[in-house]
């Protein structure tokens, strides 16, 4: 059996897609804050079962169908410039908590400090990604997902067919 | 109150005392390849009873009685021309209270004052021009470069590697400290320690008076 779930959300130009990001070195760490609205709204429309707010940086799927789900938690670590690489740096797994989906807004604290060159790198990197993502008006006016079960029909339904 | 919170040491250097028995109650030497006692452009070589790395344990920055005693009581004490010599390196490790110092520590201004004030210490102490400091403070040891490259150094997870060979070795990742890498293993405690107060108090100093240093970035996309 195929389940299809088509996900869209038009949105008028001009378009923000992250309202607000910054990071700061603060006394206990790294902080992150991110801010899109667009995206909160996008992830809410997720049938619940295909979004899993796991803690670790290798259990999250969005379980990407064929077209592509262009936000998927791989991006949008890579669209902030921040590379889960030996472990130094975690990802957006709080991205997808309850908080976020309801105001759009994320703040998280990083235990690591960053050296100062590091920090505009990240900064200028994510800068860079999140206005390309923008810039893609295809993903960014209409984001669109056919959600497809991927398990195999039975043998009984593949008689009837 | 102190922004340093600990203070660690590492001195390379030639002991007197008893074969296969270390000279210290509290460590052992470990031993150092790069120290291998060889002479090198008219140095004198290290002709002593045991030749290596004496580390101390994390200690306190404050109070600093016990880390000045251990300083002294555990500097190379081989007859003076073979307890050192330019190869033996005496580094210094910190840490910090707060990850913001951490991080303001890891500029470049940093770097670039705490180098004048080294050298101003030189000077005011007379070290003569063909003394090894010099060779060092300067950037032209290999094992101490005017390299920086923090971002990179603070990510290091295993020692080995030439990265953290430099004038200064953020090691984040290893130990969440900063190693100043500079100064020589003195023939002198006195001297040793003299550098190693003036270096704490100018990190001190300076993290005062650069809290306004911003490590912010920020941006709204409105487009």
């Amino acid at each position: 059996m195929k389940l299809e779930t088509k996900i869209t959300v038009e949105t008028r130009s001009p378009v923000e897609f992250v309202k607000h990001f910054a990071i700061e070195v603060e006394e206990k760490g790294t902080r992150i804050e991110f801010e899109s609205p667009l995206f909160a709204s996008y992830l809410g429309k997720l049938p619940g079962n295909y979004v899993a707010g796991a803690g670790v940086w290798d259990g999250f799927t969005f379980k990407v169908p064929r077209n592509g789900l262009p936000f998927t938690d791989w991006y949008l670590s890579y669209s902030a410039g921040l590379f889960p690489s030996e472990g130094d740096l975690p990802n957006f797994i709080w991205l997808f908590e309850d908080g976020f989906l309801k105001t759009g807004k994320l703040s998280i604290l990083l235990p690591i400090p960053l050296a100062p060159n590091d920090l505009e790198d990240y900064f200028s990197q994510a800068m860079d990604r999140f206005r390309g993502a923008y810039l893609n008006k295809l993903r960014m006016i209409r984001l669109s997902a056919s959600m497809v079960d991927l398990a195999p029909p039975k043998e009984s339904e593949k008689k009837d067919e | 109150m102190s922004r340093i919170d600990k203070v660690g040491f590492e001195i390379e250097g030639g002991w007197d005392g008893k074969k296969g028995v270390s000279p210290f109650s509290d460590i052992s030497l470990i031993a150092d390849h790069s120290i291998n006692g060889q002479t090198r452009a008219g140095a004198p070589a290290i002709a002593a009873v045991h030749v290596g790395e004496a580390v101390s344990k994390p200690f306190p920055y404050d109070p600093k009685e016990p880390w000045i005693e251990w300083l002294s009581s555990h500097w190379p004490n081989a007859v003076p021309p073979h307890r050192t010599n330019r190869t033996c390196g005496f580094h210094i490790h910190l840490s910090t209270k707060s990850m913001k110092d951490y991080s303001l520590l890891a500029s470049k201004s940093f770097l670039m004052e705490l180098k004048e004030t080294m050298e101003a210490e030189g000077k005011a102490i007379k070290l003569p021009k063909k003394h090894v400091f010099w060779e060092r403070i300067l950037g032209f040891n290999t094992f101490c470069p005017l390299d920086f490259d923090p971002a990179e150094q603070m990510k290091v997870s295993r020692k080995g590697g030439r990265n953290r060979y430099g004038w200064l070795n953020f090691s984040w990742t290893l130990h969440k400290t900063m190693e100043f890498r500079a100064l020589p293993t003195f023939r002198d405690a006195a001297v040793a320690l003299r550098f190693t107060l003036a270096y704490l108090q100018f990190v001190e100093e300076w993290l005062e008076a650069n809290q306004t240093l911003s490590l912010r970035r920020e941006a709204s996309l409105s487009l």
